[in-house]
């Protein structure tokens, strides 16, 4: 009985069509999300106020499990993106995320900064390192 | 793979699916966000009470209560010729007051009620005290040799918890020095005298309003503070200890009452009123008021304006007979002095009782440009503020 219905799945003609829609509405949602966290970076308590994002980003991070879940179960591979796109997301985030840095390290003490920037470059690297080694 | 393509392989068979698929996705994205804009450039706030579960945190309504005894009616019964009344608060600008509720089916179709809403400060609503606070009367003081202060009441000595808690009720010239046979004469209380109740104290990342004697509650946020009346200026600086005497209690949120010792003046009369007991008590007393002046400014409020109500009758909607509703316009309503509206709900039937299941109160924005306009120099001069340029 557990997960029996998978192997149906698999050979179903229309499984890759709901599951292209599923990972493009997981696209859409995360920028969603980014959109919102910037809105809060720039005006504090004006999304918070209104919506959990603490729960939209355990959602989120949700349905991207149960994603790579079921793209192991059901066979399902992205298609490698090309390298231009690889670069303009890295681009687009990087810029992203250095403007979110810049914005809430604003009126922050210098010692602080340099802390922050610090562990943030740690981290990044430690990322770098894990990502190469996958 | 690029945005224009599937992020999978998928057959030419099934590419039209997909795109339908697509592009529904799409429209509902965007109709979502294009809804949830609208939400939030033109919000519509409810206030609301569900009479079948009065204890229910989810009631935004507070108080519903009878004005002439001021006892709960929290059931939702309301006799003839009785009066309902209510508050809720809100400093956020809209267009216009929606007020509807629902009968129960054991109420007559046939009800008549009247609607009136009044805006003030929440405490501002209180009675008027017929006996002003004439003197500044005080129980017998004294000051050790240490610089402790001590109050004899009740035939025991009781200790002020700090200076400033003592200068925050009494001159210190009303301290006479404590004297070795009084000390003797009167035992220590265990009990310490805390700082006068309607003080605002600072610790640690909180703000606090004392509350009474033994109760201490911290502001939710410096809104709610401001939207009180309160203002930042008065705020004490206190210590643990100072702190440490009182029981902490719930957070103070939009449509809480401002507390005893609250200072009130009529903008009309220029007269001082004290929040003292659930009324408003005048103070006449030239020495107390010179007294308490040095201590606390005054939230500034008007009479005249508290009895400036708007009313409407409601009536059943077509599409359900048991709810009633109806409109009122803001702009007759003064936005200086305060943000608390009370709402009066009277039953104009002499004989027949009403039965309420739940009342509603909403602030609605109108769809419109002077709306919008208003909101984006809202955005405009929050983003400024973010960036420590004040508008």
């Amino acid at each position: 009985m557990r997960l029996s219905f998978l192997p149906l799945l698999k050979h179903q003609r229309m499984t890759p069509v709901i599951f292209a829609l599923f990972t493009e509405f997981l696209m859409l949602a995360t920028f969603g999300f980014m959109v919102l966290l910037s809105l809060e970076i720039l005006l504090p308590s004006f999304v918070s106020a209104r919506v959990n994002l603490a729960l939209f980003f355990g959602s989120i991070l949700s349905l991207f499990v149960l994603h790579h879940a079921l793209s192991v179960w059901l066979d399902q591979e992205i298609r490698s993106p090309k390298r231009y796109v690889v670069r303009t997301c890295g681009i687009f985030l990087g810029l992203w995320g250095i403007t979110l840095l810049v914005l809430s390290l604003f009126k922050f003490p210098v010692l602080a900064i340099v802390t922050i920037l610090l562990l943030c470059s740690l981290l990044a690297y430690l990322f770098r390192k894990i990502l190469l080694t996958v | 793979m690029s945005f224009l393509e599937p992020f999978f392989p998928i057959a030419k068979t099934e590419r039209t699916f997909y795109l339908i698929g697509r592009a529904s996705l799409y429209v509902i994205s965007i109709s979502l966000v294009f809804f949830w804009s609208l939400r939030i450039i033109f919000p519509t706030i409810p206030f609301s009470f569900d009479f079948n579960a009065p204890q229910s945190t989810k009631n935004t309504f507070l108080h519903p209560r009878s004005t002439t005894d001021q006892s709960p009616l929290t059931n939702g019964k309301i006799a003839g010729k009785q009066t309902l009344i209510g508050n809720f608060e809100s400093p956020q600008t809209f267009s216009r007051i929606r007020v509807s509720f629902t009968l129960t089916n054991k109420s007559p179709d046939n009800a008549r009620l009247k609607a009136s809403l009044s805006r003030s400060y929440r405490s501002f609503f209180l009675p008027i005290d017929e006996t002003p606070l004439a003197s500044f009367e005080h129980p017998p003081l004294y000051r050790d040799t240490t610089n402790t202060y001590y109050a004899e009441t009740d035939g025991v000595l009781k200790r002020f918890v700090s200076t400033e808690a003592y200068l925050s009720r009494y001159p210190e010239s009303f301290a006479l020095p404590l004297a070795t046979s009084t000390a003797r004469s009167f035992p220590l209380s265990d009990e310490w005298i805390g700082f006068r109740p309607g003080s605002l104290l600072a610790f640690a990342d909180g703000v606090f309003l004392v509350m009474d004697e033994h109760e201490i509650r911290p502001f939710g946020n410096p809104a709610i503070l401001l939207s009180m009346g309160y203002r930042f200026d008065d705020v004490i600086q206190a210590h643990e200890e100072e702190i440490g005497i009182y029981e902490r209690g719930r957070v103070l949120s939009f449509g809480a009452p401002q507390s005893d010792g609250t200072l009130f003046q009529d903008q009309d009369s220029g007269a001082y009123l004290l929040v003292n007991g659930k009324k408003l008590q005048p103070i006449t007393s030239p020495e107390y008021r010179k007294f308490i002046l040095e201590k606390t400014s005054p939230i500034i409020a008007s009479l005249s304006s508290r009895n400036v109500t708007l009313s409407c009758v409601p009536i059943s909607s077509w599409f359900h007979r048991r709810t009633l509703t109806c409109d009122m316009p803001k702009n007759a309503l003064p936005s200086e002095f305060g943000s608390a509206f009370q709402l009066s709900l009277k039953n104009n039937a002499p004989d027949i009782p009403v039965d309420l299941e739940a009342i509603t109160i909403s602030l609605v924005t109108d769809r419109t440009q002077s709306n919008f306009t208003l909101f984006t120099h809202q955005i405009f001069s929050r983003l400024l503020n973010r960036f420590g340029q004040n508008t």
